[in-house]
Order: structure tokens, then C-alpha cells, then sequence
């Protein structure tokens, strides 16, 4: 995780508008708060939405990349949310593959389209749901090999037990019915109030408005 | 301030008076389980996480829930940790950002 928050510090500083300094304090905050609202599922378990996909999309993913990051390091230090010794992973899943799944999922679909068009406001739900849903697979993934890397000489797991055909399906089946379905919610509502009023705020806004552009032929000009 | 800027600040602050519907899931997130759960789940404790446990206390562990027991008193606990881990992650990218961009006079050309 290092060099890529290393990477992520150096292109906020290239990238960063003055007019987003506010917007970047207020995803911060953002990413904080949403990930304290706990959904029940059936089965007793609890999960919750992590916000990364729309502060990618607003900010870029590297953005999202730190505001995240420092959202769960401030879990981890001040509240015992998360675990130090799961700081890294926890940062891999939510920091890093869910803004940049959810990024390109949206801009994949988006394709050339203006920022007020339909595309994207489905590319903003569709990214977000997939950039959750993956990050919950991908947490499945990184518990289920912990019994096969991290046994005792007597066989006996060090640490999780449960094997990857357990944790992979608990874990996509929560997000993939209900907290990814938040994230969506939160992405596809903020991302359109956004976009409709004031895109300036977009980090790539510029670029989306060139390409949105009609083409001028030859013939008509 | 910008009207898109305060009516977003709105939404955040109606997030945090709703923050209490955070704790009425009692559930433990999948993975996310304590030794004592643990415990119970498979009838012991991995050697290798109990040799982890005690590596750092958190000054407000589960976000000032475990105070009390009553579902008010839990709720002021979370107000108070949404409220400190708002502040201050607001605060710390706003002084972050605008450290950032102290020499950008309008950069509205490099997006």
C-alpha cells in the first residue's frame, strides 16, 4: 500500500482544484460517517456502504484513494474499527479497489456522453455497485487463504478459520444484496445533484466536456 | 458559501442526527469478529489472533457504544464519535488541501 499512497499524495497535489478543498474535506467526513451506518442482514451479520466509489467519481480515484484511507486509519487509532494488523488489507479493499472499479465501471459506461447524461448517472450505480461487490469478494478472498497460509504445526489456523469456499460467498452475498445497494443509493443520488448543479466541481469535467462535444465535419465548417 | 457546497453539508449533517440507526444492527460484520465470538463460532481461539490481542487499545473502542446499555446512552456514545471523526477529518483535509493548492492561483486548467 505504500507506494500507492505515496503515488496518490503526489497527484493530489498536481490535480487538486482550490475550488475542490472544500469538497475534498466534506468527502472525508463523508466517507467516515457512512461507514457507521451498520445494515442488518438476515443471518445476524452486519455490514455497511463505504461512500469510495462516489468520491471517485467527483474527485478521482487517487482522491479517494487518501480520503479513504485516512477515514479508516482514524477507525482504526481512535475506535479499535478495522484492526492495525488489518489496516493494509482493509485500505487495499475499500481504498484502492472500490474507487477504481468504480471509477472505470462509470466511465466505461459513460463512454463520450455529457455529464448531465443518463449514462452516467446508471454508470455512477453500476460502478458503485461492482466496485463494493468486487471489494467484498475480494475480502472473502484474503480471509479464505488465511487457513491455507497461516496454520499452527499442528494444522490448527492461526487466525481465520474459515475456508475460502465459506468467506467468499458470505461475504458477496451481503454486499451484493444490501450494502452494495446503499453505496449505489448514496453514489447515484449525489453524483446526479452534482453533476446537474454545479459539474465544475468534477474533477475531470473539463475532459468530459471536450469529448461530449459534437463533432465538427469538415464540410460544415 | 457555494449553494451546492451548503446543501451537501446539509446532507452530511442529516447523515450524522441519523447515525444512531447504526447501532440498532447488533450483529458483529462478517470477519470482523472478537476472541470471545470467535470462541463461540468454532470452540477456540486461533493461537496467532490471540497473541495479537492487547497490540493497541483504542481510546473510544466501538465508538463510545459500550458505555451503556441503554439505546439512548449508546446513541449519544456514536453521536460523539461521529461528531470527533467528522471534525476532524473535515478539519485535517481542508488544512491538507489547502496546503496543497497555496500556490495555484486558478488552476481550473489542469482538470
Amino acid at each position: 500500500m505504500i507506494p500507492i499512497w505515496y503515488y496518490a499524495g503526489r497527484w493530489l497535489r498536481t490535480n487538486l482544484r482550490t475550488k475542490q478543498v472544500p469538497y475534498l474535506a466534506l468527502a472525508a467526513a463523508f466517507s467516515f460517517v457512512i461507514m457507521m451506518f451498520n445494515v442488518p442482514i438476515p443471518g445476524g451479520s452486519t455490514g455497511h456502504a463505504v461512500g469510495s466509489a462516489l468520491v471517485a467519481i467527483i474527485l478521482g480515484p487517487w482522491a479517494a484513494v487518501v480520503t479513504t484511507s485516512v477515514a479508516l486509519l482514524i477507525q482504526c487509532l481512535l475506535f479499535g474499527d478495522g484492526g492495525i494488523t488489518t489496516f493494509g488489507a482493509n485500505c487495499f479493499n475499500m481504498a484502492v479497489v472500490i474507487p477504481f472499479v468504480g471509477y472505470y465501471t462509470y466511465a466505461f459506461i459513460a463512454g463520450k456522453t455529457k455529464m448531465t447524461d443518463r449514462r452516467r448517472i446508471i454508470g455512477s450505480g453500476v460502478g458503485a455497485w461492482l466496485g463494493l461487490t468486487l471489494a467484498a469478494a475480494c475480502a472473502g478472498f484474503e480471509m479464505g487463504i488465511q487457513p491455507i497460509i497461516n496454520v499452527s504445526s499442528t494444522g490448527v489456523p492461526l487466525y481465520m478459520p474459515y475456508p475460502l469456499s465459506v468467506t467468499v460467498p458470505a461475504m458477496v452475498f451481503g454486499h451484493a444484496f444490501f450494502f452494495s445497494i446503499v453505496e449505489v443509493i448514496v453514489t447515484v443520488v449525489a453524483f446526479t445533484y452534482i453533476a446537474r448543479n454545479d459539474p465544475t466541481i468534477i474533477w475531470n469535467y473539463k475532459a468530459v466536456e471536450a469529448a461530449s462535444k459534437p463533432r465538427v465535419t469538415a464540410a460544415a465548417a | 458559501m457555494e449553494k451546492v457546497f451548503r446543501n451537501l453539508l446539509i446532507w452530511l449533517l442529516i447523515l450524522v442526527i441519523l447515525v444512531p440507526l447504526g447501532i440498532i444492527a447488533s450483529g458483529t460484520a462478517y470477519g470482523e469478529w472478537g476472541a470471545d465470538e470467535l470462541q463461540s463460532l468454532i470452540g477456540y481461539v486461533p493461537a496467532g489472533f490471540a497473541s495479537l490481542q492487547g497490540l493497541y487499545h483504542a481510546p473510544i473502542p466501538d465508538y463510545g457504544t459500550d458505555w451503556a446499555s441503554s439505546f439512548i446512552g449508546q446513541s449519544l456514545g456514536y453521536y460523539l464519535a461521529a461528531i470527533i471523526g467528522v471534525c476532524l477529518l473535515g478539519v485535517l483535509f481542508y488544512l491538507i488541501g489547502k496546503e496543497l493548492t497555496k500556490n495555484k492561483e486558478d488552476n481550473e486548467d489542469t482538470a
